[in-house]
This record gives C-alpha cells, sequence and structure tokens, in this order.
C-alpha cells in the first residue's frame, strides 16, 4: 500500500479531500485490491466505488480488466477516473490502458521536475524489463536504460498529449535496444578469444524433467521475433501497441508472433525428444 | 481448433493470461501446443532496479529540464508539406509549359496524375507519422517507397508505348536534371520539416523524404515533357524518384552513422 506522489516518491496512501485542481495521485486502495486515481476534485475510495460514481453520476462500463470510468462533471469537460481491480503490477495497467500520464507527460514539457522524476519512477520498471533478458548483461540493460531516458528528455517536445504515452517511450526504447544489439555485434566481431575456457563437464545421467525457461527459449529466437514475443508476452503490451512500437502493421506483428511460436513448438519438441532419448536409451 | 487459432488467442490476450478455457480440447490433444502455453504462463521475475539508478537518471533528466512546446498537429505537417509539393511542381511548369500535359491522353492523365497524388499523399502521411515515435501505420514504411516504386513502373509499363527515341540518352540526361532540379529543393524543404520531430530511423525517414521529393521531380518531368516513349519515361523519369528515394535513404543513412559516433563518443 503506498502513494506515488506527483514528485514520484513513495509515501503511505492519503484519500485527499480536496485534491489540488489538475493533479492527480495513485492511491491504493486500504486492501490493496484496488487502485484509484484521483484527477481533478474527483475523490473517491475503494469502499465506496459503486455508490460514488452513481452519485457522481457516472456512467460506467466494466471493459475486462480494469474497469474504465469516464465522470462527466458539472461542465461537461469529461474527467477519467481509472479503477483497477485485483491487479497487482497496478502501474503498468494503469500506463498501458490509459491516457493518465497525460498530466504528467504535459507537466514534464513545462519543465515541472516532479513530473519528469514521476515519469522516471512509474516507467522505469517496465522499461527495465523490456531491455533486459537474455540480449545482454544487467549492465547492459541499464545503460539502455539511462540512454532511453536521455534520448526521451531530448525529444520530448515531439510527444503530443492526444497520444497513448507507452507506445512513445516503447518505439523510443526500441531504437535503444536495436542500438545496443548492433554495438554488441559490432563489439563481437572484432573481440578475439584470448583463452578458450574448457566446455563444463555434462552429466550423462542427469534427465531433466522440467521445460526450458521462457527466458532460455526465448533467446533463441531471431530478434525480430523475440522483440515482439517479449512485448507481447513479458511487457504485456498488446499487438496495436507492438506496432506502433516497431513501426509497423498489426498483421505483420501478428506473423512474427506466429512464426516466434512455431518455432517455440519445434523448439519444445526438440527438447523433450532429447528428454525421451535417453530413457529409451536406458530401456 | 488448430494450433494456428490457439496463438490467435494467445495473441489476443496480452501477458500470461492464457486462453486455457476457450482451448481445452485442442490443448489436451496437442502436445507442442499444451508446451508453449506451459512456457508462457512461466511468471515473469520483475526487473530489481534500485532507487538509486532511478535517482541518478531523474537527476540527469530534472539538470537540463526546460520547457518545451509541443510539436504541432499532423495535420499541419502535411498540410505544409502540400503546399511545398504544389509550389515546387507549380514553379517547375511555369518556365516550360505544359507539353507533356498536352501530350498525355485522358486516360493516360488520370492513370499518371491520380497515381501520383496517391502516392504522394502515401509517402507524406508515413514521413510526417515517423516524426513521431510509436505512430501508426497502415503500411509498413520501410516497404513503402519500393512498393511505390514498383507500382509506378508497372503504371508507366501499362500506360505508355515504344516510341522512336533518337536521342535517348540526350534527351534522358536532360529529364533527368529538370527532374532533379526541383527534387533537391523539395527535399532540403521536407528535411528542414520532420527535422522538427524525433527522428528515431533517419535512414527510412530519408528514403521517405527523398522519394516524396522524387515524386516532385517527377510530377514536373510528366507536366513537362512531351517525350511518351515508354523506356524513355521508365528509365530518366522513373530515375528521378530512384535516386532521389535512394540519396535521401544514403544522406539518412549518413546522419544515423554520426549519431553513432557523437553517442560512442559520449558513452
Amino acid at each position: 500500500m503506498f502513494l506515488v506522489n506527483s514528485d514520484g516518491s513513495l509515501s503511505q496512501p492519503t484519500i485527499t479531500p480536496d485534491p489540488i485542481p489538475g493533479v492527480f495521485d495513485v492511491v491504493f486502495s486500504p486492501d490493496g485490491a484496488a487502485l484509484i486515481v484521483q484527477t481533478g476534485s474527483v475523490t473517491t475510495n475503494a469502499s465506496s466505488v459503486s455508490s460514488y460514481l452513481v452519485e457522481q453520476g457516472a456512467c460506467y462500463w466494466k471493459c475486462s480488466n480494469p474497469w474504465r470510468v469516464r465522470l462527466l462533471d458539472g461542465a461537461h469537460s469529461q474527467r477519467t477516473v481509472c479503477i483497477c481491480l485485483q491487479y497487482p503490477q497496478f502501474l503498468d495497467l494503469w500506463f498501458r490502458y490509459r491516457r493518465l500520464g497525460y498530466c504528467e507527460r504535459s507537466r514534464y514539457q513545462q519543465a515541472d521536475p516532479g513530473a519528469a522524476a514521476a515519469l522516471v519512477v512509474m516507467l522505469s520498471p517496465q522499461l527495465y524489463r523490456f531491455l533486459d533478458g537474455k540480449m545482454g548483461s544487467r549492465t547492459d540493460a541499464e545503460y539502455m536504460l539511462q540512454d532511453v531516458w536521455l534520448r526521451v528528455h531530448r525529444v520530448r517536445h515531439a510527444y503530443r498529449p492526444s497520444e497513448l504515452l507507452l507506445q512513445w517511450v516503447y518505439a523510443i526504447a526500441r531504437r535503444v535496444r536495436v542500438d545496443n544489439y548492433r554495438k554488441r555485434q559490432r563489439i563481437a566481431s572484432r573481440e578475439i578469444a584470448a583463452v578458450v575456457l574448457p566446455e563444463a563437464p555434462t552429466q550423462k545421467n542427469e534427465v531433466k524433467t522440467d521445460l526450458p525457461s521462457f527466458e532460455n527459449l526465448v533467446a533463441s529466437l531471431p530478434e525480430r521475433q523475440r522483440e515482439v514475443l517479449t512485448m507481447l508476452k513479458v511487457n504485456e503490451v498488446s499487438l496495436e501497441e507492438v506496432a506502433r512500437a516497431t513501426s509497423s502493421t498489426v498483421g505483420a506483428v501478428k506473423q512474427k508472433a506466429h512464426r516466434a511460436y512455431q518455432q517455440l513448438r519445434n523448439l519444445l519438441e526438440q527438447h523433450q525428444f532429447a528428454q525421451a532419448a535417453p530413457k529409451g536409451e536406458a530401456r | 481448433m488448430t494450433c494456428h487459432d490457439i496463438d490467435n488467442l494467445i495473441n489476443s490476450k496480452p501477458g500470461n493470461a492464457l486462453p486455457a478455457g476457450e482451448a481445452v480440447a485442442h490443448l489436451d490433444t496437442c502436445d507442442k501446443c499444451r508446451a508453449l502455453i506451459s512456457v508462457l504462463n512461466e511468471e515473469w521475475k520483475l526487473a530489481g532496479l534500485t532507487a538509486g539508478q532511478l535517482e541518478r537518471i531523474q537527476a540527469r533528466i530534472v539538470e537540463t529540464l526546460k520547457p518545451v512546446r509541443p510539436l504541432a498537429p499532423a495535420s499541419l505537417f502535411l498540410f505544409a508539406c502540400a503546399i511545398i509539393f504544389l509550389s515546387i511542381v507549380a514553379i517547375g511548369v511555369m518556365p516550360s509549359g505544359m507539353h507533356g500535359w498536352a501530350a498525355l491522353g485522358i486516360g493516360q492523365r488520370v492513370a499518371v496524375f491520380a497515381t501520383l497524388a496517391a502516392s504522394a499523399v502515401l509517402l507524406g502521411v508515413s514521413m510526417v507519422g515517423q516524426m513521431v515515435p510509436g505512430s501508426k501505420y497502415a503500411l509498413v514504411p520501410a516497404a513503402l517507397p519500393v512498393g511505390i516504386l514498383t507500382v509506378l513502373l508497372i503504371l508507366i509499363a501499362a500506360t505508355f508505348r515504344p516510341q522512336a527515341d533518337p536521342g535517348f540518352v540526350e534527351n534522358g540526361l536532360t529529364c533527368l536534371k529538370n527532374g532533379l532540379t526541383y527534387a533537391i529543393p523539395g527535399g532540403l524543404l521536407f528535411w528542414l520539416l520532420v527535422r522538427r520531430g524525433a527522428i528515431l530511423f533517419p535512414k527510412l525517414i530519408g528514403a521517405a523524404v527523398g522519394g516524396l521529393a522524387g515524386l516532385i521531380g517527377l510530377s514536373v518531368l510528366e507536366i513537362n515533357c512531351q517525350n511518351l516513349d515508354v523506356f524513355h519515361v521508365l528509365v530518366w523519369h522513373g530515375g528521378v524518384f530512384v535516386i532521389s528515394s535512394v540519396a535521401g535513404a544514403l544522406l539518412g543513412a549518413t546522419v544515423e552513422y554520426i549519431d553513432r559516433l557523437r553517442s560512442h563518443e559520449v558513452s
């Protein structure tokens, strides 16, 4: 249970009775099951979400998970409240479905240091997850994360508030990832192995019963398929968002994903076959 | 239900919330899909970022923070592109007259100029889209210049007929020079426009800028040049588009290379 403050720091939750207009806070409900995003003068809490919304004359609909709620205030201006139920990775979800990052982005463009810091806190974990993996070391991922933020900072004027934030950031992160990949390829092509380490002795009798991990399997896929699969399954981004982040079309993304699944199936089949072979030999 | 249907179901649900219920019958019989789904359902380890790392990033950003004006709407950039395109074509047509337009039949006019207009719109939209990371594309930007070139070549081959052309090279070089004379300033103006955005792939946007500039040259030639020999149009008029696109991509690649060197120096 914590509150993400506008300066990016975390603290215990407080339901603000009269929040400052234009500032929104993210609050975990007391039971930790709901996320309430407060915008402007909208104030609510987890225990009375439904009744509050009815009182406010809000029309709301359940859109799988999260619930997406639209409120109309007296001046008929629209204000959006996002309530994510029973979802632990709330910030990921929040940014994936909502345009609420708009407030922070706009304030970031107006040079509000608090908004910039908050964005770094909110988006870095999932960016790091996208950059991390079997592609390189952890140091690489940290370096890339820093590079992503520097590039985001340099081109922050190119964000249009009406656009979704996540795919904008992902497109930049993807570029950084591609650059880093090429850089490592260049370095690897010029490196000469000074010492060839002997292969670790394999235990012939050892039979693995588990399937290989997702991380290991994905590492053996071609770069483009790996990228699409990582975004879809690790970063939990939709097909449309992957298409936008990779400057591609939904059809092309689907095709890459399909090829990746096909290759994973083949790899898994080979693995199962390899597992079955020693058993057969033993007989 | 087939394995392909399972793929579609997996794609339709981001993350690892996989469609166990909807595909139980298939999963019971297909070992491959069952294994795939159990691998995809694996819990993903959360990244271990420390507060110190985030603070370092925050500090670097905050120390150079200045207000910026958000990029103008895409429609404004498209309008500017249209103005540049039409102005240069108009300027190009004025000195030499509309001999080519007069020589073309109505069917040829419709086919050629409708295709040129559609190509220009597609390239313009792609170019303006590439100014903003994460834009939506109906056609993959990397394939667009090649696709447009293919369509143009097919159209020219289908619309024009072979004719006697004694000065194939001399006339052709004159046309090529004329086309590039208008394509180059067009390309420069488009570049000035797109550099206001965030260019992630200079090579791609360079090809789009070059292609659009090439279409300016091609349009001018189609209006000016009265030589309707299919080979003349294919090689020399089409050549303007090809040269412009390739030059744009090469310039983009140079920009990319310089950026890489700079970032290498920084790191």
